[in-house]
């Protein structure tokens, strides 16, 4: 009777544990047609233009812009915004800085005039990052009426955005993490998607570390999570950048959230004598790989550790201390810890209202998001000043050289983003190690254009 | 070469882990027939708590593992008198159910206090050595010999001393012993003090090698119900070799088969279960020639 509770409740949690609770980020959105759409009605019957740029993924006459619905959740004066985040289960720390920033530009704006008199009200829903709960918070803010979603954070939320095109609203500050958004028409981001990223890390990474040491790194290791994300950005490294480059994918190390052992990896990347090891997780796994490594005393020669979305790891310095120095890193934002302006600019705002904060990636994130949104709708009313969904959409769609007020720069906004490559000026970033300060990310180089630093087939952003 | 003997030490040490919560749990069953499930949950606990006292309050690490020895054993204790004992006359499942309540109380409690955000927690010790040109760092080190001293003690301690042998007396035959004067309330209590400093001890060792959430202690102590397996629920030294065979096979399936994610978690107790299929064969087949079957 014992063994079989035993068995039995074991191979339940076994099944879990091999499984995972890794999100579907592969599920496109649904219902698309092959369809030539220049202009869609909206609503209120305004033209809406769209992305006037070449292809990425899908070829131009592929995007179906869905039906834009009229435009509500404007009323008495207040414009109403839908923010998704997992503000409590276990990616709170990620989910609260972004809502926080986001709620206090929003706040800043509100005591300087509005958008042009428009009072916002930021509407936020707490997703626990779980995907029935993000698609549950989606429902409810669109069933209150906001006028578009703006800034979020929702990493396990593949029908958040299917859901939004078949209510026709628009997410104006998408988070630019999930991939099936940048294919959205009605999705206005700052973000790029995970081929931008690897366009522009691993080529700089493979330059300065020829640069410095003589030897390029040929050879390289990497250590990702059995993610959609994570699969996407190895293969194309793999067929595309590695090619270009000539490096080549020496070993390759499948984890998930459950794996423990990252010690015989380590002894794996060294036994395979790898130049460098890229580590393309959720920070969790990733400290867990360098904790294990510095146990072990091995980094790989000579190009050491390569990051991946690198502000998104900031408990990977802070953990591994001194030993992650020189980890480089890629971010479409400017990372909180560099002393620029912008980064100023945003602490002294976000400051105003609120001095329990951490000024992570996230952060910069909800607070870039924020601002865009707030930028995208006031031009919007500037140049109607009857304000729609759709004309909402068609300003974002002329901004093509947006800067997030000095976070970011040349992001063109209109939608879909993979269409133009998203933001395809890449920050790159170096860890550092202060006794003092702790862990922390310095400029190393960018904004650097992934699509035009080498001189690849570009199976991505066409211009 | 290298990278078989790195796996092999590697394994060692995450299969101490597993021996450490293995044995916990072999030991309170073989006293009480009772199958604690929350061995996992009392290493979480110990975990939170020993970084609480060291990362947060900035404690001596010495002060920190007494408070977690002092805390996880009061927890055995708790779990004792609150989960099993009144469930005494219930039959093996719903005791067992009972423990599962002390999970989801300890998760609750954990949340609770910490939240549920990832925390980290430094190494305990220093240094290293480096064995066959592998490397083992001080925090290995430490689980090495901390397991290999406490699988040493826990030896000597149930064959040499009168709780022990009382533990041992229960286990073989609970109404002899019962008749020779042991009392089954005290062995118990003993069987799950014992248990639970355990697990806070596995609990405090494991950490600053992952990363402290409130489940990721369950997930090793899900692995380690295999070794408890292997050891009939009965034999410590069984359950602890099954704990550190476990961590062994892990480690090469990792290092051996790195593209198969979830395989390595799953090897160590799928081995177990093929093993126990296997003797169970064996055990037929014998009884089969004897003609008893």
């Amino acid at each position: 009777m014992l063994r079989r509770i035993v068995v039995g409740a074991v191979a339940v949690a076994l099944t879990a544990t091999a499984c995972g609770t890794r999100a579907d980020f592969s599920s496109a959105p649904t219902g698309r047609r092959t369809q030539i759409i220049e202009e869609v009605v909206s609503g209120s019957g305004a033209p809406v233009a769209i992305g006037t740029t070449g292809p990425t993924t899908r070829t131009r006459t592929e995007v179906e812009t869905p039906t834009l619905a009229p435009g509500s959740g404007i009323r008495n004066g207040k414009i109403s915004i839908g923010g998704i985040f997992p503000l409590s289960g276990g990616l709170s720390a990620l989910g609260v800085p972004p809502a926080k920033a986001a709620a206090a530009y929003y706040r800043w704006v509100n005591d300087h005039g509005g958008i042009d008199g428009l009072e916002i009200d930021f509407q936020t829903c707490d997703d626990k990052a779980d995907p029935n709960q993000s698609a549950a918070c989606t429902d409810r803010l669109v069933n209150a009426g906001v006028f578009t979603m703006g800034p979020s954070f929702t990493p396990f939320s593949p029908n958040v955005i299917p859901m939004l095109e078949r209510k026709g609203v628009p997410w104006i500050g998408y988070d630019g993490i999930n991939v099936e958004g940048f294919a959205s028409p009605l999705a206005v981001t700052v973000g790029a998607d995970i081929q931008t990223m690897g366009h522009a890390l691993l080529p700089y990474w493979y330059r300065q570390v020829e640069q410095r040491t003589g030897t390029a790194p040929k050879d390289i290791g990497v250590v990702y999570l059995d993610s959609a994300p994570s699969r996407a950005y190895l293969a194309e490294a793999k067929e595309t950048i590695c090619p270009a480059l000539g490096c080549r994918i020496a070993v390759e190390t499948r984890v998930t959230y459950f794996t423990l052992d990252y010690s015989s990896i380590c002894l794996q990347m060294r036994s395979a004598n790898v130049d460098g090891v890229w580590i393309v997780t959720d920070p969790a796994s990733a400290v867990k790989m360098l904790v294990q490594c510095r146990e072990l005393k091995y980094t790989p020669s000579p190009g050491g550790f390569l990051g991946q979305h690198g502000v998104y790891m900031d408990l990977t310095m802070e953990q591994s201390g001194s030993f992650a120095d020189g980890m480089l890193a890629n971010s479409a934002l400017l990372p909180p810890s560099v002393d620029a302006p912008a980064i100023r600019e945003m602490k002294k705002i976000i400051g105003t209202y609120e001095k329990d904060i951490s000024y992570g990636y996230f952060t910069v994130l909800g607070y870039a998001s924020a601002r865009m949104s707030v930028d995208v709708l006031r031009r919007a009313l500037r140049a109607d000043p009857t304000l729609t969904r759709a004309s909402a959409l068609k300003a974002a769609g002329q901004i093509t050289s947006y800067d997030c007020n000095g976070l970011c720069e040349g992001v063109n906004l209109a939608p879909p983003a993979a269409l133009h490559g998203g933001n395809h000026r890449i920050w790159i970033v170096r860890s550092k190690y202060d006794r003092n300060a702790g862990g922390h990310w310095v400029l190393d180089g960018g904004p650097v254009d992934a699509w035009r630093a080498e001189t690849w087939p570009t199976p991505g952003r066409r211009s | 070469m290298t990278l078989f003997v790195g796996a092999i030490l590697q394994g060692l040490v995450a299969g101490s882990i597993i021996a450490l919560l293995g044995a916990g749990i072999t030991l309170v069953h073989r006293s009480t027939r009772v199958l604690n499930l929350a061995q996992g949950s009392i290493a979480a606990l110990g975990a939170y708590v020993f970084h609480q006292m060291t990362a947060v309050w900035r404690l001596p690490t010495l002060v920190g593992l007494l408070v977690v020895l002092v805390m996880s054993a009061a927890v055995g204790l708790g779990i004792e008198r609150a989960a099993v004992r009144p469930l005494r006359r219930g039959d093996a499942t719903v005791r067992a159910v009972g423990t599962i309540a002390v999970v989801l109380i300890i998760n609750w409690l954990i949340l609770a206090i910490w939240g549920a955000e990832q925390r980290f927690q430094p190494a305990l010790v220093g240094g290293g050595v480096s064995i066959a040109d592998v490397r083992l760092g001080g925090q290995h080190l430490l689980i090495l010999a901390s397991t290999a001293l406490l699988g040493v003690g826990l030896g000597w301690a149930s064959t040499r001393t009168r709780a022990g042998l009382a533990l041992a007396a229960a286990a073989q035959d609970p109404d002899a012993a019962r008749l020779l004067g042991v009392r089954a309330v005290r062995v118990a209590q003993g069987a799950f003090v014992l248990a639970g400093a355990l697990g806070g001890i596995a609990g405090t060792l494991a950490t600053p090698l992952l990363v402290l959430t409130p489940s990721q202690m369950i997930v090793i102590s899900v692995v380690s119900l295999g070794a408890a397996l292997a050891g009939g629920f009965e034999s410590l030294p069984r359950t602890i070799a099954a704990g550190l065979g476990i961590g062994v096979l892990q480690s090469i399936v990792t290092v051996y088969a790195p593209s198969t994610s979830g395989l390595p978690q799953i090897a160590g107790f799928l081995a177990v279960l093929a093993l126990l299929a296997i003797m169970r064969r064996r055990v037929d087949l014998v009884e089969i020639l004897r003609g008893n079957a």
